[in-house]
């Protein structure tokens, strides 16, 4: 749910990019940082948490014109995936208004990219939110790896795996190029608040 | 400073975390104090602009101070509005704060500020005297001590009785270091209840009435002892100030650890003390019960029985203007969790109403709360001794 913030007219919208560990959430995050700086704030926040990183930033859709007369800003979050990071995540999945799910194309991850989907599903629900309404889009990542000969899974495969019962829109990506990123963001956006312009009933 | 408090609440509800995010939001300009029953200092943090510039939380300042509060999971935040002048001692950003925070709980990096655990209040086990040969007798700790109530300290040697059972006197003493002993004179001679440790309180509520007040039980340092002597007149003042409904629930929770220490003597002692009514009885609250309700008796008796492997023991008798039932800030180790109260037909009770007894709770001082809890705390112990002494009994 976002928050309205009524002495400087701001919308604040939440989302949070989620995944397994390593699968490419904070290159994500660091490339929208940089590629995007005109819309983003000054600072970005990145804390280290064991074998992942927490990263935070806010983000300014310019072009998407006021609600209302209201600026939307997006908080863009990672969040660590281990269990023991209960508290960081809790916080990060209150009131969110929009899931990216990064999947890690490698083969070996396969098993990762399935358990992180289930454990976002558990974790909504502990917020009392379901996976089925939330606003998603997933993102398959690391597809420039086939280049370098390393075994990957099909696309379909994945999507078979993530998205048979979802059938949320999805993306391919190369996180580290930048490949898919900004595609990834502008439909997770219209997701977002196009899900928030119907609950609100805002008309613009 | 317009040195308004315009926002109020309880950490259970709005964690900290969300407090910096709507503090940040509306980029107000402030003092929020914590305050929490377990410690004595209220925790401060200094807003401008919505973005924390400096903290307290006892000798802890900065942003070591900040860290700290976090680990504060329960008590009640006020924020006060206006500017402040002070040093700019933190500069990182308040969302950068909130996620670091929150990471070093999930490490364990910040120590959560809770109630004592039982473990920790019952070192060593009553049950178990034979461990308590080796780590010596159990000691209860109470809560953090409230210094601003204290008037004056004073020190015990070892051995030297500070009360003596049956003779007339109104201080309340708290156990700033050290232990003492609570001792029930029986025909079999003195008998050891419970030792107090460091937070505990000597005498209770009875000390504040008017009329005069007969030591139930006496106390000996174990060990030299400085206890500090607190401002009675002060908590006379606040227990005036409170409802009528809550003083007299006080006044029996004051009853119930009076007799519940004598049940625990006569056991002891292969008394037979208590006995129930033997026809007619009814269950009022079963023990484990949910319900969350609470009474007091207009007329009649009511029993509280504890469940043994060898049948019902009951514990005390409940009498008019007793109160029974459950009570969020009380847990005497007794019903509704542990005991269940049994009465007879004719049992007329009153329905407490437990959100204003609440509230009444939560408008005390920290020194006021510490002693009901330590009274609590004392019943809760001693029911574990009447039942270990019942249990030795029959064996």
């Amino acid at each position: 749910m976002a928050i309205f913030n009524a002495k400087d007219r701001i919308i604040e919208c939440k989302l949070v990019y989620y995944g397994p560990g390593r699968g490419g959430k904070t290159t994500n995050l660091e490339y929208i940082f940089k590629a995007f700086n005109k819309n983003t704030s000054a600072e970005m926040v990145s804390i280290n948490t064991m074998g992942d990183r927490t990263l935070f930033f806010d983000f300014l859709p310019i072009g998407l014109g006021k609600i209302r007369g209201c600026e939307v800003k997006i908080q863009l979050y990672t969040v660590p995936g281990q269990t023991r990071y209960r508290s960081t995540r809790k916080m990060v999945l209150k009131g969110v208004d929009g899931v990216v799910f990064v999947a890690d194309s490698l083969e070996v991850r396969r098993k990762a990219n399935i358990l992180s989907l289930r454990d976002l599903a558990d974790n909504l629900k502990d917020e009392g939110k379901n996976i089925f309404q939330v606003p998603l889009v997933l993102q398959y990542n690391k597809r420039d790896l086939a280049e370098q000969g390393i075994p990957l899974l099909p696309v379909e495969i994945i999507d078979l795996d993530l998205n048979s019962k979802l059938k949320a829109p999805y993306f391919s990506a190369s996180a580290l190029k930048g490949q898919g990123v900004g595609a990834t963001l502008k439909h997770a956006l219209l997701v977002t608040l196009r899900q928030l312009q119907k609950e609100l009933q805002w008309t613009r | 400073m317009s040195g308004k408090v315009v926002l109020t609440g309880g950490l259970k509800f709005t964690s900290l975390a969300d407090l910096f995010q709507i503090i940040g939001g509306n980029n107000s300009n402030g003092t929020l104090r914590i305050n929490s029953q377990y410690t004595p200092d209220p925790g401060i943090i200094y807003f401008l602009e919505g973005n924390p510039v400096n903290a307290s939380d006892g000798h802890l300042r900065g942003l070591d101070a900040i860290y700290a509060l976090f680990g504060r999971t329960e008590g009640n935040f006020e924020f006060i509005d206006g500017k402040v002048s002070v040093e700019h001692a933190i500069k990182k950003s308040r969302m950068e704060i909130v996620l670091d925070a929150l990471r070093m709980i999930d490490d364990g990096v910040i120590k959560k500020v809770e109630p004592p655990s039982t473990q920790e209040i019952l070192i060593g086990r009553p049950d178990k005297p034979e461990e308590n040969k080796k780590t010596g007798p159990s000691v209860i700790k109470g809560p953090a001590i409230d210094y601003l109530y204290i008037v004056d300290e004073e020190d015990f040697y070892d051995g030297k009785t500070i009360v003596k059972e049956g003779t007339y006197g109104k201080w309340i003493w708290i156990v700033l270091e050290g232990k003492v002993k609570i001792i029930k004179e029986t025909r079999g001679g003195p008998l050891s209840i419970l030792h107090l440790g460091e937070g505990c309180y000597i005498g209770t509520f009875s000390s504040l009435l008017f009329h005069d007040y007969e030591r139930s039980a006496s106390v000996k340092a174990v060990g030299d002892v400085r206890l500090g002597l607190l401002d009675t007149q002060r908590l006379a003042n606040e227990y005036y100030t409170l409802p009528i409904e809550f003083r007299g629930m006080l006044a029996s929770l004051d009853r119930r650890l009076k007799k519940i220490t004598d049940r625990a003597a006569d056991l002891a002692l292969k008394k037979a003390g208590l006995s129930l009514p033997g026809k007619g009885l009814e269950v009022v609250v079963q023990s484990g019960s949910k319900k969350e309700d609470a009474y007091a008796i207009a007329e009649g008796k009511a029993y509280v029985i504890r469940k043994t492997p060898k049948g019902h023991l009951p514990l005390l008798e409940l009498e008019k203007e007793d109160f029974f039932g459950f009570l969020p800030f009380m847990d005497m180790g007794q019903e509704p969790r542990s005991a269940s109260v049994v009465a007879q037909k004719d049992l007329n009770v009153r329905k407490l109403n437990t959100a204003e007894l609440q509230a009444a709770h939560s408008g005390l001082s920290m020194a006021f709360k510490g002693m009901i809890f330590n009274v609590c705390t004392c019943i809760s112990y001693t029911t574990k001794l009447a039942f270990f002494f019942s249990q030795k009994k029959r064996t």
